[in-house]
């Protein structure tokens, strides 16, 4: 436990080498570091290699869901553990038809019976707040293409630090023709 | 035997001295206590008369030496005070010249030198000068030595006073350093087996650290600047290079005045020094000398070029350019055990990260590497290289292709092939492998098609097999290991996404030239690279314009011939890819003029992704997959589909999911067909089959329940199916359906009682509260006047017979 609680990795939708050829290089120097306690990841992670990096990153504690494209693994479809006080479930998100829809993942959510739901696919990083849970959606590490054919697609991974009653969400972006990320902060209070 | 006894007669003669020197240090310090002056200096006397000894090994006589030192030191500072004993310093000077032996006597005088230089400041120079020619009288090489040291010890703090200054320190310094490589060279022992002639031997060895106190006092004398140095120092410390007379001594000599000196210095002097390095005999092995050099200019030049102040005088390109021609020289020299080539190629590595480091441009980079073909193509250099050689190369050509300013350039040159085809084929597996990857560690784009060329000309063994010769039991092994051959490809796979520019039509052509040399890898090598190029390719059709349909369709049919390559080797990764060319297809198609054209395209990439379905996925799960992927595509489209191709894919749909053998997975397919009939962009929706496809969907759920009751979640999602097509307002489906599905829910959960499944549970339950939720904001909304009330006409009721729900919620912890 750091002061700043224990930090997640909420990462995913890397689809190395099928649709990007690598994270960007700000992003590998920021998850080489051993702050960060557990791993969650959304999937589609492409080649073996990442998984095996991403477990690299906290050991044990890294949990990879099954994304559209990892056929290949052995991943289980969802995911659910607890941080500090508050359930925190994953799905890669393709199974939610429709796709995105915020009303179907509260839902999903009642069904894993959690209170944070992280979910990827879209490939677009979002915080919402409904019906009394928590949607949180990373986005795209690489900045992939999605499945609904958008490239213009923003590299981003959020890292949560959770403290007993309060999560932080730091939402780190690699906006079109920079080289250093930005960072975005969120609190989310039950 | 010999050594050992050798050894046990040092260590007694040395704890017999150190005995002696003892007992004299006893009766100094009481005679100096008595204030006995005669008695003092002949107990000193006796002291440093130890030193005389000449059966002690270097290190012994080290020991002794600081002992010595000690009590010498300590009579200085009693003849410091002349009150005390009643003689002038001259007094004392005569006094101790008419004393014993030599060596005790000069160890003595140069104490009394010392003393007198700080009391008369003004008679440093006459006296530095005495004392230099004194203790020149001693040319044993280890005592000669040890008191040049002390010379040097005694006076170096003095330096500062001269009346002649600086340039009479450094006219001592040099004199002195001069007498102290000629005495340290006559320690020699000639090596006994021919291999170590460029090794130090012990005694030099042991020693060599009194050279490099002299030479300290050199660089750290103050005013020597980089013009002294360059016009006096070096060329006088060259000039004592060659009195070394063996090669290791030459070697050390030249060590350590790059160790000495500064950067600056060397900088400026940079031709001179790297000149007199490669006259030393060939017996040495320059590489560590080399290196330590190149290393440490490169980053002070580096940091200075960072800091912002450039050394004026000579450019980073200059330096290259002596290096350069260094190691050119170095290559022409005898190839002994001492130089290997495995060491020159390192050096020629070392200079490439030198030319990395700073820049110097595609020239030098491009003459490192002509010098480089050339060393090893020189006789006498073996074909293939030996593993160990061709690794060097394979650094030596990828280091360069992490820079996007050279990698182009450094491709069209002949160079890179020149050394691979000095290589085994495993070697050049690994060589492609190592460029390919530098091209992608320096994220280095590539931007016309000749690069292109030019790099598969080097890749060739990762793109095909090897054909027409007889592989070798090892090539075999590796053509064939999954591992190596998948991180292979997945590799060329990630160079895909490096072709950037930013005319689209140049890109097309490039990557019709990629497909071109991955078509030519087979099956097993294509469904890697198949998936890249077409997400490559289709990002090319969000780039165009509104008024380039044609383009468009041009793109679409390429990723259709990449996507059909695939066939039936990866049928789940052609689902996708066919689905993402139709959303691409229809995002296009929602700005462009020719509509019918790319909607022809989504209707037949549809149309693929069912014939993979039906017949290349019996697999329940993957199938289940792909129709959710195809359903879920469908439903974000803007344009989509004609009605009648739309009715035909809803009826393939449906049938696929009829053919599905469990009744689970029917339920959950048919369940996500019903999607399909009410797609919210099209004006053409079919609620009856629609309805038709929901009881289906219900029929399996019952028949998959009466198997296996746990599947009771089944109708749970048809509810939320069913919940989320009311709340778009889908036509046909009422509230009386809703409400009806929900008590048919209900009615099973309370049917298998305590066995229901927690998720389905809650699952229920989320959605009942979902649902009360919106009857809730429904009652507001009648309240400030709002008419629309659907929600309001669901009947709840049924909800109430679930058991309760308990109260407090568990973590599992």
């Amino acid at each position: 436990m750091t002061e700043y609680g224990r930090l997640v990795l909420l990462i995913g939708d890397y689809h190395t080498p099928q649709r990007k050829a690598d994270v960007p290089s700000c992003f590998k120097e920021l998850l080489n570091t051993d702050k960060i306690g557990m791993v969650l990841c959304t999937g589609n992670v492409g080649a073996q290699s990442v998984a095996e990096q991403l477990r690299t990153i906290a050991g044990e504690d890294c949990h990879i869901v099954c994304g559209d494209a990892d056929h290949d693994f052995n991943f289980p479809e969802t995911w659910v553990t607890n941080v500090g006080e508050f359930k925190v479930g994953i799905v890669h998100g393709h199974q939610i038809v429709p796709w995105g829809d915020d009303n179907s993942l509260v839902k999903f959510a009642g069904k894993l019976g959690v209170d944070i739901l992280v979910s990827g696919h879209t490939h677009r990083n979002s915080i919402v707040e409904l019906g009394g849970k928590f949607l949180i959606n990373p986005g795209s590490v690489t900045g992939a293409c999605n499945a609904v054919g958008e490239f213009d697609i923003t590299p981003s991974f959020m890292l949560m630090a959770v403290q007993e009653k309060s999560v932080v969400l730091y939402t780190y972006e690699l906006k079109e023709g920079q080289t250093e990320p930005e960072v975005k902060m969120n609190e989310l209070k039950r | 035997m010999a050594l050992v006894s050798n050894s046990r007669d040092e260590a007694s003669i040395l704890a017999e001295a150190f005995s002696f020197v003892a007992e004299h240090r006893f009766y100094l310090r009481k005679a100096v206590d008595h204030g006995d002056f005669y008695k003092a200096i002949r107990h000193s006397l006796s002291l440093a008369n130890e030193l005389r000894s000449s059966q002690l090994g270097p290190q012994s006589y080290y020991k002794l030496y600081s002992m010595v030192f000690v009590e010498l030191q300590y009579l200085g500072a009693y003849l410091v005070e002349t009150e005390r004993h009643g003689f002038s310093l001259d007094e004392v000077f005569e006094i101790v010249q008419y004393e014993g032996n030599c060596l005790p006597r000069l160890y003595l005088l140069v104490t009394v030198g010392m003393v007198r230089m700080i009391a008369v400041p003004d008679a440093t120079d006459e006296i530095l000068q005495d004392l230099d020619d004194m203790v020149r009288a001693v040319q044993h090489p280890v005592r000669g030595l040890f008191l040049r040291y002390f010379l040097l010890q005694a006076v170096k703090d003095k330096l500062p006073v001269l009346q002649s200054g600086m340039m009479g320190a450094l006219k001592f310094l040099l004199g002195t350093f001069k007498e102290v490589v000629i005495l340290w060279q006559h320690l020699r022992v000639e090596a006994k087996a021919e291999n170590d002639a460029w090794k130090l031997d012990d005694h030099r060895f042991s020693l060599r650290l009194l050279l490099g106190a002299h030479l300290m006092e050199i660089s750290r004398l103050e005013g020597l600047t980089t013009a002294l140095y360059a016009e006096v120092v070096l060329p006088e410390l060259l000039n004592l290079v060659p009195a070394c007379e063996d090669a290791a001594g030459q070697a050390y000599l030249l060590q350590l005045i790059v160790e000495v000196f500064a950067d600056v210095y060397h900088l400026d002097t940079l031709e001179k020094i790297l000149s007199t390095c490669a006259q030393v005999h060939w017996s040495v092995d320059l590489k560590p000398l080399t290196q330590h050099l190149l290393r440490r200019l490169t980053s002070f030049l580096a940091d200075s070029s960072r800091s912002g102040d450039g050394c004026a005088e000579i450019s980073p390109r200059d330096v290259f350019g002596f290096f350069h021609s260094h190691l050119k020289q170095l290559h022409g020299r005898p190839r002994t055990s001492a130089t290997p080539l495995s060491s020159l190629l390192e050096l020629q590595l070392e200079l490439c990260m030198y030319v990395l480091a700073l820049n110097t441009g595609q020239d030098s980079c491009m003459e490192l590497l002509q010098s480089t073909v050339a060393l090893l193509q020189a006789p006498g250099v073996p074909s293939p290289l030996e593993p160990k050689l061709a690794e060097a190369v394979v650094d030596l050509m990828a280091a360069p292709l992490t820079q996007e300013s050279l990698a182009s350039a450094v491709l069209a040159m002949p160079y890179h092939k020149s050394l691979l085809a000095m290589m085994s084929r495993k070697m050049q597996a690994r060589a492609a492998l190592a460029v390919v990857s530098a091209l992608l560690a320096g994220d280095v784009s590539m931007r016309d098609c000749e690069t292109i060329q030019n790099l598969f000309a080097l890749t060739d063994t990762l793109l095909r097999d090897e054909t027409g010769r007889d592989l070798g039991e090892d090539l075999r092994h590796l053509e064939h290991d999954p591992v190596v051959f998948r991180t292979e490809q997945e590799t060329m796979a990630q160079l895909i996404h490096q072709v950037r520019q930013d005319d689209p039509k140049m890109v097309f052509e490039m990557l019709s030239m990629l497909w071109e040399y991955f078509q030519q890898g087979g099956p097993h090598r294509i469904i890697y690279t198949v998936p890249a190029m077409v997400a490559a390719v289709l990002q090319l059709v969000g780039r165009l314009g509104s008024e380039t349909s044609d383009q468009a369709v041009e793109i679409l049919d390429f990723t259709h011939t990449l996507c059909t390559s695939l066939g039936t080797l990866a049928p789940q990764e052609s689902v996708r890819l066919w689905l993402l060319s139709a959303a691409c297809a229809d995002k296009v198609a929602a700005k462009a003029e020719k509509v019918a054209e790319l909607v022809r395209r989504i209707s037949s990439s549809i149309d693929n992704v069912l014939i993979c379905l039906d017949q290349y996925i019996p697999e329940q799960e993957a199938r289940l997959r792909g129709l959710q992927l195809m359903v879920g595509t469908l439903r974000q489209m803007t344009v989509g589909l004609e009605e009648d191709d739309l009715k035909m894919i809803c009826g393939r749909a449906v049938a696929l999911s009829s053919k599905m053998l469990s009744k689970r997975y029917q339920s959950k397919a048919f369940c996500l067909c019903c999607e399909l009939y009410w797609l919210p962009h099209l004006d053409f929706q079919d609620p009856d089959r629609g309805l038709l496809c929901l009881r289906r969907a219900l029929q399996s759920a019952d028949g998959a329940i009466h198997s296996d009751p746990l599947d009771v979640g089944l109708f749970v999602d048809i509810l939320n199916e069913v919940i989320h097509l009311f709340a778009e307002g889908a036509s046909q489906v009422s509230a009386v359906l809703l409400s009806k599905i929900l008590a048919l829910c209900v009615q099973h959960v309370k049917y298998i009682g305590n066995r229901v499944p927690q998720e389905s549970m809650r699952a229920l339950r989320s959605a009942i509260s979902s649902l009360a939720a919106k009857q809730k904001e429904s009652m507001e909304a009648v309240m400030v006047g709002d008419v629309y009330i659907p929600y309001l006409e669901i009947d709840l009721r049924s909800a109430e017979q679930l058991p309760t729900e308990p109260s407090v919620k568990t973590f599992v912890t």
